[in-house]
């Protein structure tokens, strides 16, 4: 798997990889089988192929750009590493996440460098259940990974688009009759993410086997009820 | 722009000053759009020749290019020129752009019929056509120095904006095989390139 993975980076970083791939290969990305760096080097390969094509553009484009960007608002800058404190949203991410850690290490994991045991151990649970979300927007991709057993959900996602420090990604429940909150996450910077978390408390699904996933964005300590359009959504 | 573009040895890189596209870059993402204007300046053929050779169609590669930079000014806020360059994250951005077009039943109608045209745009200065016109001497002879199963497997794959699995099947391979060309094809092609600059 490791030399497998290995192979990928150099696909991965020349778009060569299909959508199935390339969500598998960045579920793994980066880690301490592929850093960020080896796919960084690469992609600066590949920059150098495209620039020895450059061709100008016509010339009315630039005009174009500059009117729809002068129209077009800007998503808010990644938080900075030497930021002193992590916002409340943050910590309670990293609490989860570490959570997830303490509890998945002392039954069965081994944790290795770059986080990636945690996920890693619910995508190999016997009852895992995978499921591509898809959405209507270019909201990034988001893939959900559920053990019924463990109560445990891993939330892999890209280019997701940073909220407010006051808001979270939500993930619901799709019940045959109403949703239940799943669990609240806040991608990284980068718009990454890639977490285990504990979904014990959402006792309400004795009332029944989930159908589907659903995915809002919703006040930091979460809603009883969606209360934003659906982002993502996908069946079980 | 050859000047970011020009692959430097990993401790360079790190400690690569962040002067021309990069520094504009950030300053974009604080709001200047005067800054981005030099971005497009020093970026846009880049940006536009990549889209235009894997979609080969230049009012589709017109519009790749104006999604590309509207989105780089979207998201310029989260630029980490630590991470890649200005040239390097555009150029990702286009390229992926552009290999979702191709990849679409319809564009790959559409790129048929286009094949052989091209379109009549500004000329560039002629600082910017000799830096191009060195920047496409390099790559052809760092593609060049590469054998020919590992470059027609690169070119196939980033031009061609092929899967490896079709890259494979064009070259008539064992996928595993195609993998390991681009892999082993791109390491060289960063050795190459590398060690010269």
């Amino acid at each position: 798997m490791t030399d497998d993975l290995h192979h990928l980076a150099a696909a991965y970083a020349l778009d060569a990889l299909d959508e199935v791939e390339r969500r598998r290969f960045e579920a793994h990305y980066p880690s301490s089988e592929i850093t960020a760096d080896e796919v960084a080097d690469f992609r600066r390969v590949a920059a150098t192929l495209a620039a020895a094509e450059s061709t100008p553009p016509p010339t009315d484009l630039r005009d174009r750009v500059l009117a729809q960007i002068a129209a077009t608002p800007q998503l808010p800058p990644r938080l900075d590493r030497s930021e002193p404190a992590p916002t409340p949203i943050v910590r309670r991410a990293l609490l989860a996440t570490a959570a997830a850690v303490v509890l998945l290490a002392g039954v069965l994991v081994i944790p290795r460098l770059g986080g990636n045991a945690t996920t890693d151990d619910v995508v190999s649970a016997p009852d895992a259940a995978v499921a591509v979300l898809a959405s209507d927007t270019e909201a990034g991709s988001l893939t959900i990974v559920w053990s019924d057993e463990q109560d445990q959900v891993a939330i892999i996602g890209t280019e997701l688009e940073a909220i407010d420090a006051d808001s979270a990604y939500a993930l619901w429940f799709l019940l045959e009759d109403g949703v239940a909150p799943a669990a609240l996450f806040t991608p990284r910077p980068d718009g990454t993410i890639s977490t285990v978390i504990d979904v014990d408390d959402a006792g309400d699904l004795t009332i029944g086997a989930p159908v589907g996933w659903g995915i809002t964005v919703e006040p930091a300590e979460g809603s009883p009820a969606p209360t934003t359009p659906v982002l993502f959504s996908g069946s079980l | 722009m050859a000047d970011v573009v020009r692959l430097r040895s990993r401790s360079v890189r790190r400690r690569e000053d962040h002067s021309g596209p990069d520094d504009a870059l950030r300053r974009a993402g604080r709001g200047d759009e005067d800054a981005f204007a030099e971005v497009y300046d020093a970026c846009a053929s880049m940006v536009y020749g990549i889209a235009l050779r894997v979609v080969r169609d230049p009012q589709m590669a017109e519009d790749i290019a104006q999604e590309t930079f509207v989105e780089a000014w979207r998201v310029a806020a989260r630029f980490d020129p630590e991470v890649a360059s200005a040239t390097t994250w555009l150029a990702t951005i286009a390229h992926r752009k552009a290999v979702d077009r191709v990849r679409s039943e319809e564009s790959h109608r559409a790129r048929e019929q286009n094949e052989q045209r091209r379109v009549a745009a500004d000329e560039p200065d002629t600082a910017e056509r000799v830096e191009e016109a060195l920047d496409r001497v390099r790559v052809r002879e760092a593609l060049a120095a590469l054998t020919d199963s590992q470059r027609e497997a690169v070119t196939l794959a980033y031009y061609g904006g092929r899967t490896y699995r079709e890259v494979a099947h064009l070259l008539d391979l064992p996928e595993g095989t195609a993998k390991t060309r681009i892999r082993d094809g791109l390491i060289r092609l960063r050795d190459i390139m590398g060690g010269k600059s």
